[in-house]
């Protein structure tokens, strides 16, 4: 959590050198490298500056994605910015695509890669998928359809 | 006699940054998210495609020209699919982007072809080292799993 606080923290103060906007008043500087909780508050801060127009919006985006990541609060997160790693793009279900096409026998090494990645093949959706994509029938059998009703069937 | 119009029809999309595509509307309906929006009637002359940018639409639109081609037989198309996807994975890892977003199941389906393939029987620490992912796992969770599931280390192909 501290590592993104300080990845957050070095990102806002780029893009406001970048940009010609002078910073909020002390916002950036007093809270964000503070506990988490004061990190919050002060994107909070921030955000609330940027509604009213006086920050670029590319800015009022990144601060807002953190806080999404902050409140998910998981390992997901720190996937956001490593900026290099062109798997952090992806969005879970766009990763398992790509899982499902990698031989069955290698699904262990490529869940030893990262903690999301473990997370990712313990997850029922993971095997649904997998699943459906081995036997595509295997999905239309959600539920019994019921009997057939009386004077339905053709002899 | 009935007559049928030659004229064909065009679409214009335009690109996060701004840049403006002028293509077939035959080509653009491939995308099945273009294709709602056509049919929704809710893009009038222009498509706005917000999450593509221009460098990855002129590779999609070169995909696109050579799919709508019927002409093609299927061995020249596996052959174009598999050059199509010599690209630098960054540049797939784009693509796969933009092809979940615009909904064109076959350029998805063959790009991510392309990643698992590079993974294929692959040791965790080169995947990491590769892609530029950083190891969570502490060094006992990682003995633990690999200890757990030794048998499939064996084999794999040498860093």
């Amino acid at each position: 959590m501290d590592e993104i606080v300080g990845h957050t923290y070095l990102y806002l103060k780029e893009q406001l050198e970048i940009s010609t906007m002078p910073p909020p008043s002390g916002i950036l500087h007093g809270t964000i490298i503070g506990n988490t909780h004061k990190a919050i508050s002060g994107f909070l801060l921030v955000l609330r500056g940027g509604e009213g127009g006086s920050l670029p919006p590319k800015l009022c985006n990144a601060v807002l994605l953190v806080l999404c990541s902050l409140m998910r609060n998981d390992s997901r997160s720190t996937t956001l910015f490593s900026a290099d790693c062109p798997f952090g793009k992806l969005p879970d279900h766009l990763l398992v695509e790509i899982f499902f096409r990698v031989p069955i026998l290698d699904w262990v090494q490529i869940s030893c890669v990262k903690k999301q990645w473990a997370t990712l093949f313990r997850e029922e959706f993971f095997w649904h998928a997998a699943l459906v994509r081995s036997f595509p029938s295997a999905g239309q059998a959600k539920r019994w359809p019921g009997p057939i009703p009386r004077g339905m069937s053709k002899r | 006699m009935a007559t049928t119009t030659t004229e064909t029809k065009m679409l214009t999309l335009c690109t996060s940054d701004k840049q403006q595509f002028q293509i077939e509307e035959t080509i653009a309906l491939q995308a099945v998210t273009i294709r709602n929006m056509v049919e929704d009637e809710c893009a009038s002359n222009v498509i706005p495609l917000p999450n593509v940018n221009s460098k990855i639409m002129i590779q999609i639109i070169e995909y696109l020209k050579k799919h709508v081609d019927s002409s093609v037989s299927k061995e020249d198309m596996e052959k174009f699919d598999s050059a199509f996807v010599e690209k630098k994975l960054s540049e797939i890892f784009d693509i796969i982007l933009a092809a979940n977003y615009l909904n064109i199941k076959n350029l998805l389906d063959i790009c991510c072809q392309r990643v698992a393939d590079v993974m294929k029987n692959k040791s965790p620490e080169w995947v990491r080292r590769t892609f530029n992912i950083v190891n969570d796992f502490t060094a006992e969770e990682e003995a633990k799993i690999r200890k757990e599931h030794e048998w499939a280390f064996e084999g794999v192909d040498e860093d």
